[in-house]
């Protein structure tokens, strides 16, 4: 029509033109509306934010950390924060500040992974059991059932005892006590979706049910699960952490901070800083999901808080 | 109403008794096959996890300098030729025997060590239960009450906090703040070295004998060792239970015949009290025994801070000594607690709701 | 001239929730003497929220002024919250829309009626107990004592409703509000529920003001009728005098009524004149 009156109109104008003239425009027009309705909510900006910092930090570790992680130095172990080392030094001289920074690569690695990891794995099995029905349904509702029997630390630990210490196996262990929450909440979605017309009309147009699950009903449960897996990975950080401390998950020298306090903990009587560090910086990166995986649901569904 | 009309009514109410007994027992045998097929799930979950182990278990009873035909007689000694059905064939006729082999660690039958271990955690887990439920039933309620006040901001964010903080860690803390820089508690452990003589363990819950010996210097050397490690399981279910309550209690205001009390007259308090939270009771006890079942887990990294000889403690050791009978032994355990606790608030359920029935 | 036991002027209600501003209720005047008056509208027309405004029970957020708030001589504005809680069951009552919901499902019937009664009136168990009796028989339930131990989920809506106006009439308050008392029930039994409403408040000399969107119920039940939209009465006329209504929109809905007497192809639906929301009040008088 007028490409050269929309050449010509600001940004902000474009983004609120009550009627978009491109799919190109609704859909930023959309993105914009998200992003405004995030800013509003403080929990989500706070939460998002810190998890972004971190973030940063963790991809930046090299540049950001002012220590080698691994060099050890006797003469000026157990320090109080100083002004080269910014939060002291640990049992065995190594720089806590330089240590922490890289330590937040693992504990983001761990909850990214695990996310990947548990989240597919739990939508299909979620949304193909809701969906088939009949034995199929009820099978694996029976493994998931199985699954949810136990704590989910006290499985991962299990998993871990019988495939041995160590990060990767860490994060296998904790997929596997992860994927099943979210497969309830995928199957419990499907059966609401399930009964809707546009399933039906769908099916009337003779589309395979792996099409189906796969391009209309997965999509309808993405929002919850990634609500979901957002509060669940506060959890699940803990839970690494947890491993690491009893010496299961990330293996010395690594700076995990699991693993950091484990060996912090003869010390804590002496210099309770270096066991306070790490330990918030666990209890910060946990609120923060927390926060967002909250805010996050609040936005979706009012009626919760 | 007539003789005939009367008896009629008496029968059909008889059969409508019969046949709501009929539906009941069917529903229980439901759940009945339903828990016996969980249960049977676990057990191979658990044998899928022994076999997992990349230790060789002939190697674990003999010794690496084993001779080759001592391998061989061992190996068929301990089944390991049988196909693999057939294992775990044996393997469930033992757990329902509830023989879960040797712990490798102590060489005494698994059973034996976790009746020993059990008590220590189980004392734990029920004070834990009852600050936990003391403080969070009527923070969930206050909070409710009060939506929107900063009380409710207040326990909300503790709430938050809870849910964000590692546990262990916080133990941790809590050892070096309250007994080493103020002294207020004991240290790691049950008791003092010195007062581990004066105690005879009668029922295994170090607070009762303590407290049936009447030696008051020994009670409050018991209790201060408990309380620490206590308050911080008890804050992990605060937490949940005062976040939980709150929830129901909202739901329950926003319901009508919240609004017909205050028609009659009665005080916020009071419909507060008497009339929302007896909706919501059965709902908090079952959160209460959900709770309860989660200590279990939060036992096991708090015992290894408080070196507190628990169960937990007994799993991890365990654990780190990839001693799998133990470690298997205990995870069903675990297991069936979960699935005996889930049925305990479902049957509450269906006895003190009556609209489910 | 009776002094009218409740005396409303310029009241209004508005809701805020966020950044915008609700205004439920605007500028509505009105009283009701020892009658029976009906406010009839359709939904969000503010009905509702008026009812509950003379027992101050509206929802968190909402705020309420008037000019006056007159009940009895009771500033009902001004009161504080033990004296509103001294009113509430004992002069003023209200009736909800629907006892699946208004009644505590885990508290036997009788119970909470006895619990109204208490309340008010230091009684012991047995005297409260029989009062509740007395009630139930009141209503017509025919088995008081063994209804008295009934839960709400083991009684029919009529007789959940009966219990409601037992409840809500045991200590004979002098004002009377009914929250679209009929509208949850069977057709077949909204007669049965009304009468007995209509004689207890007879009996009593209670004034009564019954909320409701149907307008034929109301025209026939009630002594006077005031018509709301959009949060403010449009017009006040006694219920003998609403076929000679004035305001349009009173016309219009009595014209989207269907007539066995006048039968017509297509009803017709009101058609919404913005006028409407901010023109005057039409009020019949007594003739």
């Amino acid at each position: 029509m007028s490409d050269n009156v929309s050449r010509s109109v600001s940004l902000s104008a474009w983004l609120r033109e009550p009627v978009p003239t491109s799919s190109w425009q609704a859909r930023a027009q959309q993105l914009w509306l998200s992003w405004r309705a995030l800013r509003s909510n403080p929990s989500v900006m706070f939460g998002g934010t810190v998890i972004v910092v971190v973030t940063l930090l963790a991809i930046f570790a090299p540049l950001v950390a002012t220590h080698d992680i691994y060099a050890q130095d006797l003469s000026i172990r157990l320090q109080t924060p100083s002004s080269t080392h910014w939060l002291g030094t640990d049992e065995l001289g190594r720089d806590v500040f330089s240590r922490l920074v890289f330590g937040a690569r693992i504990t983001l690695y761990i909850a990214a992974l695990t996310a990947v990891i548990a989240a597919p794995i739990g939508l299909l099995v979620g949304t193909t059991a809701g969906y088939v029905g009949g034995w199929v349904d009820t099978v694996l509702m029976r493994i998931v059932d199985v699954f949810l029997a136990f704590p989910s630390l006290i499985l991962a630990l299990s998993f871990v005892a019988a495939l041995g210490p160590g990060i990767e196996n860490a994060i296998i262990a904790i997929s596997l006590a992860a994927w099943p929450p979210i497969a309830r909440l995928a199957r419990a979605e499907t059966l609401s979706i399930r009964k809707s017309d546009y399933i039906a009309a769908v099916r009337l147009q003779k589309a395979s049910s792996f099409r189906i699950i796969f391009h209309h009903i997965m999509p309808m449960c993405i929002p919850s699960v990634v609500v979901r897996v957002t509060l669940n990975m506060a959890a699940i950080i803990l839970t690494a952490a947890g491993l690491g401390f009893l010496g299961l998950g990330a293996q010395p020298p690594s700076p995990e901070w699991g693993t950091m306090l484990s060996s912090a903990r003869e010390f804590i009587f002496t210099n309770g800083t270096i066991a306070a560090i790490p330990g918030s910086a666990i209890l910060l990166v946990s609120l923060a999901f927390n926060l967002l995986g909250d805010g996050l649901r609040d936005m979706m569904d009012p009626r919760h808080g | 109403m007539t003789d005939a009309a009367s008896t009629a009514l008496r029968h059909s109410r008889a059969s409508d008794r019969q046949s709501k007994l009929l539906t009941l027992a069917r529903s229980l045998g439901d759940r009945v096959v339903s828990v016996a097929v969980t249960l049977l799930g676990l057990a191979a979950l658990t044998f899928f996890i022994g076999h997992l182990l990349p230790l060789d278990p002939v190697i674990a009873v003999l010794g690496p300098n084993a001779t080759h035909d001592a391998y061989v007689a061992m190996y068929k000694q301990l089944g390991l030729d049988q196909p693999l059905w057939k294992q775990f064939a044996v393997y469930l006729g033992h757990l329902v025997q509830l023989d879960f082999g040797n712990a490798l660690t102590t060489g005494r039958p698994v059973v034996t060590d976790i009746a020993r271990v059990f008590p220590a955690t189980l004392e734990l887990a029920s004070v834990a239960i009852v600050i936990g439920t003391g403080l969070g039933i009527p923070a969930g309620v206050l909070s409710a009450m009060y939506r929107g006040s900063p009380l409710d901001h207040i326990v909300r964010f503790v709430g938050l906090l809870g849910y964000s903080t590692p546990h262990f860690w916080l133990g941790l803390m809590g050892l070096a703040l309250f007994y080493a820089t103020l002294g207020w508690v004991g240290g790691p452990g049950r008791i003092d070295t010195m007062y581990e003589l004066d105690l005879e363990p009668r029922t295994g819950f170090y607070l009762i004998d303590a407290a049936l010996t009447g030696d008051w210097a020994l009670f409050k050397d018991v209790f201060g060792h408990i309380v620490l490690p206590a308050s911080i399981l008890g804050f992990t279910a605060l937490t949940y239970i005062s976040r939980m309550t709150r929830s129901f209690m909202i739901e329950q205001l926003g319901q009508e015949y919240v609004v017909t009390a205050r028609v009659k007259g009665l005080s916020w308090a009071r419909t507060v009290w008497v009339h929302a939270f007896r909706n919501v009771a059965v709902q908090v006890v079952t959160v209460v025994a959900l709770s309860y079942a989660f200590l279990l887990e939060g036992a096991v990294l708090t015992e290894t801070v408080f070196a507190w000889p628990g169960f937990g403690r007994y799993l991890t050791n365990a654990l780190l000594a990839g001693d799998m009978n133990a470690v298997v032994g205990c995870t069903i355990l675990i297991g069936v607690i979960f699935i005996g606790i889930n049925i305990v608030c479902d049957l509450l359920y269906r006895v003190f709701d009556p609209r489910t029935r | 001239m009776v002094e009218p036991l409740l005396r409303v002027e310029d009241l209004n209600i508005s809701f805020h929730g966020g950044r915008s501003v609700t205004h439920a209720v605007r500028g509505v005047s009105f009283e009701i003497g020892r009658e029976k008056v009906g406010i009839v509208g359709e939904s969000g027309s503010g009905k509702s929220q008026t009812g509950r405004a003379m027992l101050r029970l509206t929802p968190k957020g909402a705020k309420i002024t008037a000019k006056t708030l007159n009940f009895a001589g009771i500033d009902l504005l001004a009161a504080s919250e033990p004296e509103m809680r001294n009113i509430r069951g004992k002069r003023i009552s209200m009736i909800l829309q629907d006892p699946k919901f208004s009644l505590n499902p885990l508290m036997r019937v009788g119970h909470q009626i006895v619990e109204a009664y208490r309340v008010h009136t230091p009684s012991s168990r047995a005297e409260a107990r029989d009062r509740a009796m007395a009630m139930l028989e009141a209503v017509n339930i025919r088995n008081p004592a063994r209804v008295f131990e009934l839960l709400p989920h083991e009684v029919s809506g009529g007789m959940g409703q009966r219990i409601m106006i037992a409840m809500m009439l045991i200590l004979e308050p002098d004002l009377i509000i009914a929250d679209e008392p009929t509208s949850a029930l069977d057709v077949t039994v909204r007669r049965q529920v009304l009468t007995i409403l209509d004689e207890l408040v007879t009996r009593r000399g209670a004034g009564l003001m019954f909320i409701s969107h149907d307008l034929n119920m109301v025209a026939d039940f009630c002594d006077r009728v005031l018509v709301m939209y959009a949060g403010r009465i449009v017009e006040d006329i006694p219920a003998r005098d609403l076929r000679h209504a004035e305001h349009p929109y009173t016309r219009a809905l009595l014209d989207s009524l269907p007539r066995l007497d006048r039968p017509v192809d297509m009803l017709t639906v009101p058609k919404r004149d913005p006028a409407w929301l901010t023109g005057p009040t039409i009020r019949g008088s007594f003739t």
